[in-house]
């Protein structure tokens, strides 16, 4: 009975993380005042000097976003946000374009260094070399190694770079995946996104190394939009890292993103996610709102996009990183480790649409729940009629610690084509008293006895993470956990 | 279609075309209808009815009723057929060596058709008989499934019923008897509404088996609504069969509350319908209850199955299982959707569930749904959907043993359809819908042979 108790404490203990990204950069920024309506949409066009098509394009999105509704169907429940209140636009001040990394205001690299991110090429050089794309706020700070990637033909800028100077590609594909109106997020971005990432690897190229965006938000009462869009020409490869920070605030902040990815026959791209958002505090105070619309499409025969998220931060997750498979032979991966603390939500999870023959997709889905967060898992499998021999496997686990939290599977399968194989399953349970005992037995402590067990019940998911980032997540895990013992 | 307009309009507001018909047809019969005179009865009618006028018909933006389209069911008109107590022009096949049948003709209760009277230790009587004789004994059971996936159809049965069965297992009566309701319909265009309270008293034990059939060739739309209560450590075992014709519509609703220790076996093999949805919800509500679920469709042509199964856990230490298969070929189509829910505090659940289809057509389409909600954190629930085709290696093992591609197929479905069927405990239940799933069988589409095939 009592290690019961204790057990319980120790529960409680590890649930109550603290978040170490928490800290202000005190920088002066420009920021606009809080509202919208079209009179903000072409105050932020013309900041960013974008030409007319993509001004309209964003005005278009507008009406149509005021026409929509918020979607009610998440199993996830906040007070209503209003859209009013929050600025559209912050960018640090800054006196002139950057040309190299000596203008950017050191208070901005210092951030970075403090949240471990390297902007400083000569001191990545020592490590492992990934290009960074830092976000900050609206506007983008930094991006580093482009000389590099221009030798091997990748163009990585920020998307309002690319804008300018690769309009054509842009337009092709700005939209192509996520369509304007596609939901109601995902309208909201396209009328008011600032900033973004693009990436497009030419004909044949393996990108030379991983490239990751680094998002930061900063000012208060600010939303951040930013949308990525990463193409891959024929037979090419890419992998593309996202991470995500915010400061410890008691309101909540929005954070509507959308990200676009176009496969071209045989090419690869592998994205990863570890997102770390403020979760609020332990009463679930503050927070971000991360409503995201991820989605990819396999274009050309036999191309790849593989999604894997570690989701620890954010009061509220909203997201399902998806992939239409119209390629025949393509394949469409998700791994995802969602974790639920406090009072976090969670309702995430993927689309897999079959469109092309052949084509495989694979689901992986672990969520853990622990004091009052709600995990959800919501997914869909739709094998279209042409889709000929189809193959899914699903699996999505969940684990619970605590006895106020909450996990749910919310999984659809659409199925047209009788020589599809599809399989789901799901399994909810929670460490048994038998697996710690036998842990106990052998000399582990309770915590390290859980984050073993923890980290074994992610391990297929952190598998497929890049090296560096899996040890990241690792960490964030336990982090995330400590106290959580059950 | 649009006769409606000439109505006396609603004095509130104005209903969709497809709602008034029924709000017609209340203000026809309403009168006539038993409990009219009883207040909590009425009251609960009358808004059941407001409910209804108020929501309408489901769309597809319901999320309940996503995969399944109603539009074939709301472009029809039908109406209670003009005469009761039809004697039944048209029967259905007999099951063997079943001691007790109560049939019904287009919903209306023809007696007892084997004429044994009812099996010892069970009451079965009239609902409007029951509710004339003594207006409190129902209400505690009578419309109390109005909570969980209640919808326009079953809101019209609550509103709308015109008399129903009322069947009582005394306590600690063990009855092997197999009581049978046979609902049978034989007018077009009509509309069935039948309604059975069943009341499993403490420690008794009970064999229910619900069958629809139908004259081939008519329309007719059912909406029942059964409710099922299971006292402390009662057992009941129902089974429903459905082959009606393949051009009725049926909206089967069972609704059933186990209370501590009770034990419940429902059994759902469906082949016959042209679009038939079963809501089935089990509230285990104390500790210690324990259902088993078991489904099997067999559908062809253009048969659409909607089974929608709600199983929620309120007490700690309930178990649930939950296992449906089915075989889809031709235009079929097949809905699954598999809810469970463990409520806060329900400590110490085992929930399974399970879902296998085999689509051998490639212009059927199964859309499966399975959910699991947890609230509490000590349980072992688990659920598994899968879709596929027959194994060709399994079909080639066959082959090889001399068993040519037709009867090795047949095997393999009869088969994978067995698992389920077999566990029909009663052995003439059994027999009847392995021949149902026989016949149902033997109406598949030869599949086209491949080159290599002799």
């Amino acid at each position: 009975m009592n290690e019961q108790i204790d057990t319980e404490e120790h529960l409680e203990s590890l649930t109550q993380r603290e978040y170490k990204e928490g800290f202000v950069t005190d920088i002066d920024a420009d920021t606009l005042p809080p509202g919208l309506d079209e009179g903000i949409i072409h105050t932020i066009s013309t900041r960013k000097e974008e030409p007319q098509f993509l001004l309209d394009w964003r005005l278009s999105a507008y009406r149509n976003w005021l026409k929509m509704e918020e979607p009610e169907w998440p199993h996830l429940h906040y007070p209503k946000i209003d859209f009013q209140e929050i600025s559209y636009f912050s960018a640090p001040k800054q006196k002139k374009l950057l040309d190299s990394l000596d203008e950017v205001d050191p208070k901005l690299l210092e951030t970075y260094e403090k949240l471990g991110i390297p902007l400083d090429e000569q001191k990545a050089l020592a490590g492992v070399k990934v290009a960074v794309d830092a976000v900050f706020d609206s506007v983008s700070v930094a991006t580093t190694f482009k000389e590099t990637l221009a030798e091997a033909g990748v163009i990585f800028c920020p998307l309002s770079e690319a804008v300018t100077d690769y309009p054509e590609l842009v337009q092709k594909y700005l939209g192509s995946v996520v369509p304007p109106g596609d939901n109601y997020y995902a309208a909201l971005n396209s009328a008011v996104y600032s900033e973004g990432s693009f990436v497009y690897v030419p004909k044949g190229v393996r990108c030379p190394m991983e490239l990751s965006t680094y998002f930061r938000i900063n000012a208060m009462n600010t939303g951040q939009f930013e949308r990525t869009l990463i193409v891959a020409d024929e037979d090419s490869y890419v992998s593309y890292l996202e991470g995500c920070t915010a400061p410890m605030r008691d309101e909540n902040q929005l954070h509507a993103a959308v990200v676009e990815l176009v496969a071209m026959k045989g090419a690869e791209i592998k994205y990863s996610t570890v997102q770390n958002w403020y979760p609020g505090d332990e009463n679930g105070k503050g927070g971000i709102y991360n409503f995201v619309t991820k989605r990819g499409v396999c274009k050309g025969e036999g191309s790849k996009i593989s999604w894997t998220q570690v989701e620890t931060g954010s009061a509220i997750t909203w997201k399902y990183p998806s992939v239409v498979l119209e390629g025949d032979s393509s394949v469409g991966e998700f791994y995802s480790v969602a974790l639920t603390g406090n009072y976090q939500q969670a309702d995430t999870g993927t689309k897999m649409v079959h469109v092309g023959k052949n084509a495989r997709s694979t689901i992986i889905s672990k969520g853990i729940s622990a004091g009052h967060g709600q995990n959800s898992y919501r997914g869909l499998v739709k094998i279209l009629k042409g889709a000929e021999n189809a193959r899914n496997y699903s699996q999505c686990d969940s684990l619970l610690m605590g006895d106020k939290c909450g996990a749910h599977t919310f999984p659809y399968i659409e199925v047209k084509n009788p020589d599809a194989v599809v399989e789901h399953e799901a399994t909810t349970s929670k460490i048994s008293e038998d697996q710690l005992f036998y842990c106990r037995q052998r000399g582990l402590s309770e915590e390290d006895a859980v984050s073993m067990i923890v980290n074994g019940f992610c391990k297929e998911v952190f598998k497929e993470l890049p090296m560096e980032f899996a040890v990241e997540a690792q960490k964030l895990l336990s982090i995330s956990l400590e106290g959580a013992v059950g | 279609m649009d006769g409606s307009k000439s109505m006396p309009a609603q004095p509130d507001m104005h209903h969709d075309p497809q709602v008034q018909p029924y709000l017609d047809l209340h203000d026809r019969i309403g009168d006539e209808l038993p409990g009219r005179d009883i207040e909590w009865h009425s009251h609960w009618r009358r808004g059941c009815l407001q409910r209804f006028a108020d929501q309408g018909f489901p769309t597809a933006r319901d999320e309940n009723w996503r995969y399944t389209p109603l539009r074939p069911v709301l472009s029809k008109q039908f109406a209670p057929p003009q005469k009761l107590h039809a004697k039944a022009g048209w029967t259905a096949e007999r099951i063997e060596e079943v001691e007790h049948s109560l049939i019904f003709v287009d919903g209306v209760f023809q007696g007892s058709g084997s004429g044994t009277g009812s099996p010892p230790g069970i009451r079965i009587e009239s609902i409007a008989d029951v509710l004339g004789k003594d207006p409190g004994y129902l209400r505690p059971y009578l419309g109390k499934s109005s909570g969980e996936a209640v919808h326009a159809f079953s809101l019209i049965n609550n509103a709308l019923y015109s008399d129903g069965l009322l069947i009582e297992i005394g306590p600690e009566v063990k009855s092997d008897a197999l009581l049978e309701l046979l609902f049978v319909s034989q007018t077009a265009a009509a509309l069935i509404l039948p309604r059975i309270v069943v009341i499993s008293r403490s420690g008794s034990s009970a064999r229910i088996v619900e069958r629809h059939a139908g004259q081939p060739g008519i329309y007719s739309l059912t909406s029942s609504v059964g409710e099922i209560y299971l006292e402390k450590g009662a057992y009941l075992n129902y089974h429903l069969i459905e082959s009606a014709s393949d051009t009725a519509y049926q909206v089967l609703g069972n609704w059933a509350y186990l209370n501590a220790d009770s034990q419940l076996d429902f059994h759902t093999t469906t082949v016959g319908g042209a679009l038939v949805r079963n809501d089935l919800v089990i509230d285990l509500k104390e500790p210690g209850a324990e259902c088993n679920l078991f489904g099997a469709y067999c559908l062809s042509g253009r048969q659409h199955v909607d089974n929608f199964t709600t199983v929620i856990h309120s007490a700690p230490h309930c178990n649930s299982n939950e296992h449906y298969k089915g075989v889809l070929d031709q235009r079929s189509r097949a809905v699954f959707h598999g809810r469970v829910r463990v409520a806060p505090d329900a400590q110490q659940t085992d929930a399974q569930q399970a879902n296998n289809t085999l689509l051998l057509s490639s212009d059927a389409e199964i859309d499966a749904k399975p959910q699991l909600e947890i609230y509490a954190d000590d349980v072992k629930c688990s659920h598994g959907a899968t879709v596929g085709n027959l194994d060709e290696q399994a079909i080639f093992y066959l082959k090889a043993r001399g068993i040519d591609r037709d009867s090795a197929r047949s095997m393999l479905i009869r088969a994978f359809v067995d698992e389920i069927l077999n566990m029909t405990e009663a052995d003439q239940i059994r027999q009847h819908v392995k021949t149902l799933v026989d016949g149902k069988m033997s109406s598949f589409q030869k599949p086209l042979k491949s080159g290599a095939q002799t």
